[in-house]
């Protein structure tokens, strides 16, 4: 079995949920407060993917729009990212789209993610879903996760490392 | 018709007619078909050689020589065209060399600085003195104890983890996590404090680790290392990290995540994994130190009652030797007990009586004295005096002894010479008592008359009276000197008869006396 390491980012804006997303999918040895003080915690979690057995360095990026923007450094040789959107606040779609944009300049296309997040609570979800369709359709892989319940959280994972295999 | 070179007659009028312009042509097309093949050459050497180089090593080893001497003849020729073109490399190599001998020095000068007017400096100046060793190898001893307990290869890019080595017994925990951490502090001082992307965090240190970090092109290699290393622990990381360049430098620059091409370059970054090992640390040495204070109290327990009780018998031995009577002729300890011996005159002072004096218990001393006679003119006053008061009923019995004669007569009476025999056993007697206090005896045997007669012939009776008792004391074995002598009659006149009878008489008296 090959093993490959790769790095991705976590990215959205605060609140969103990334780091419970991340806590869903791995366990952590650094403390989250890395997040305020250096801007950025690392997590690592393999993921057998076909023959592969994939080395996912999961960089969950502060949140914090001032720095996010700044720290965008910690992109640098990312093979992925997710973006990360709250489902219930419209305007973290924005913040979603402008990161994407920012990333794509710093990192070129590389393959990522955008997650709804929070679809336990998905009755009081204020986000525009037609915008969601829309950017399925331009090819964009889209999913609903719930960091609370679980649900998908491991199929986004799983499917940026596979996008990445390029499978 | 055929010519001598065999060609037709047609041919060679037309090499008359049009031969030159022939030649011309023939030449012209030649040198067309040789730019024609320059062309050729020129489009395809690109492909050709990019294609060599990735199918083996010949055209490279085919190169190598021809750029070698061709680099070496341009150098001879003009070496500044190749200056020029290096210089943008050799201007950054060579100032990051100085920056680094310079970081050596300055982290000398601060060691130097804290052994100096630190606790511990003065410690070890101490230790310096005391052992006679240098101030500065004692420093080397103590502070270049260090050990490098991982090494972290990790990708520039993005942080990944190429390589881990670690030292024996060194948990090897998340090292991906850790590189990438590593990768991160490194972007967030860049960030933080606005320097450029070459620049690196080059040192870390938390407690007694330190982190040093090397950087290349497309590695850095981070090094913890726990104590203080030395400075040239920096020269070897830079030594292994470009190594690791030279032996992958295109699996580093092109990177895909796949970190196991890497696995031939761990004995590479194991040679980092050193350490200086100080001299055992003298475990115990508190050890040491309690046992010679109990050595020391307990010496002390039995030294100190041993020295009191030794400076005692001294002064028990000077007072001996300062009493008349007594003579000290070995004086010590044997068998963890005080020995003193010697002569002592029974009439010298008992030795006991010092021992309470000193304040030394009798036990603690053995005594042994032989018997002696002193010639100190007090201590025979002494014996004399004993002797006297042992003898007092004896001496007075003999000295009351008196022999009475008629008148004219020197003879004594019947009854005298009846008592001869015992008066000299008792004589005898007293002669033995006092020579055992080593004196001799002298019995003065005096004869006297009445006041009748003449002196002179009272003189003779009287001594003749006392010769003859002498002579009859002798005979009895009385065993010491006596004397005999006659006196005149004593001055008081005489009252009556009685009186003068009892004037004509022999006594005795008792001299001690030394020999």
């Amino acid at each position: 079995m090959t093993t490959l390491e790769k790095k991705i980012c976590m990215m959205g804006a605060p609140g969103v949920g990334k780091t419970s997303l991340v806590r869903r999918f791995v366990e952590s040895i650094f403390s989250d407060k890395y997040l305020s003080t250096v801007g950025v915690k690392i997590d690592r979690k393999v993921v057998p993917i076909g023959d592969t057995s994939l080395s996912l360095l999961l960089w969950d990026l502060q949140g914090e729009e001032r720095y996010q923007w700044v720290r965008m450094q910690y992109l640098r040789g990312a093979s992925g990212f997710l973006l990360v959107v709250d489902g219930t606040r419209p305007k973290t779609l924005e913040v979603a789209l402008g990161l994407q944009e920012n990333a794509e300049s710093r990192v070129g296309q590389v393959p990522f993610v955008l997650i709804l997040n929070k679809a336990d609570l998905k009755a009081e979800w204020q986000i525009d879903v037609a915008a969601a369709d829309r950017l399925r359709s331009a090819g964009w892989i889209v999913l609903e996760t719930s960091a609370k319940t679980g649900e998908n959280v491991n199929e986004a994972f799983e499917g940026l490392g596979r996008r990445i295999l390029g499978l | 018709m055929a010519d001598g070179n065999g060609g037709s007659p047609l041919e060679e009028l037309r090499s008359i007619i049009v031969g030159p312009e022939q030649s011309r042509l023939e030449d012209l097309e030649q040198r067309l078909e040789k730019d024609a093949l320059q062309a050729e050459v020129t489009r395809v050497l690109p492909g050709a050689i990019t294609r060599g180089t990735a199918q083996d090593d010949r055209l490279r080893v085919a190169l190598t020589p021809l750029m070698e001497e061709t680099i070496r003849t341009s150098v001879r020729r003009d070496p500044q065209p190749l200056a020029d073109a290096i210089f943008p490399i050799i201007g950054p190599a060579v100032r990051k060399a100085i920056s680094a001998a310079m970081g050596g020095l300055v982290q000398t000068l601060n060691q130097a600085l804290e052994h100096t007017f630190s606790l511990r400096g003065l410690r070890w100046r101490i230790q310096a003195l005391r052992t006679g060793v240098s101030f500065g190898e004692i420093v080397l001893r103590n502070s270049l104890v260090y050990r490098v307990e991982q090494i972290f290869l990790v990708h520039r890019e993005g942080g990944l983890l190429l390589l881990h080595v670690t030292a024996e017994s060194v948990p090897d925990q998340a090292p991906e996590m850790i590189a990438g951490m590593l990768s991160a502090i490194q972007d967030f001082a860049r960030d933080s404090f606005q320097v450029g992307t070459r620049d690196t965090l080059e040192t870390m240190q938390v407690g007694e680790l330190i982190v040093l970090v090397e950087d290349g092109p497309y590695a850095l290699l981070a090094a913890v290392v726990r104590g203080t290393p030395p400075v040239s622990l920096k020269t070897d990381l830079q030594q292994a990290l470009e190594a690791v360049h030279a032996m992958h430098a295109e699996q580093l620059a092109g990177f895909q995540g796949d970190a196991s091409v890497f696995a031939d370059a761990r004995p590479v970054l194991e040679r980092c994994l050193a350490q200086e090992v100080a001299p055992p640390p003298r475990k115990g040495r508190w050890r040491f130190w309690l046992l010679a204070v109990a050595v020391a109290v307990l010496l002390g327990i039995w030294l100190v009652p041993r020295t009191i009780a030794g400076r005692r018998f001294d002064r028990f031995v000077s007072s001996l030797r300062e009493t008349p009577g007594i003579v000290v002729t070995e004086a010590g300890r044997r068998d963890g007990k005080f020995q003193v011996a010697g002569l002592r005159d029974p009439a010298a002072t008992n030795p006991d009586s010092f021992l309470g004096l000193a304040g030394l218990p009798k036990d603690q001393v053995a005594e042994r004295w032989e018997p002696y006679l002193s010639l100190d003119p007090a201590l025979i006053q002494a014996r004399i005096r004993a002797v006297q008061s042992a003898q007092a009923t004896e001496v007075a019995a003999v000295e009351q002894q008196a022999y009475y004669y008629p008148v004219g007569e020197d003879q004594p009476t019947t009854e005298a010479l009846a008592t001869i025999p015992g008066l000299a056993s008792r004589i005898h007697a007293l002669g033995r008592a006092a020579a055992s206090a080593g004196l001799t005896t002298t019995i003065a045997i005096l004869g006297q008359t009445d006041e009748t007669g003449e002196k002179d012939v009272n003189i003779r009776l009287g001594r003749a009276r006392a010769e003859r008792i002498r002579d009859l004391l002798a005979a009895a074995g009385a065993g010491v000197e006596l004397t005999a002598s006659g006196a005149e009659p004593p001055a008081v006149p005489e009252v009556d008869a009685t009186d003068r009878a009892r004037r004509r008489r022999v006594t005795l008296s008792v001299k001690f006396n030394t020999p």
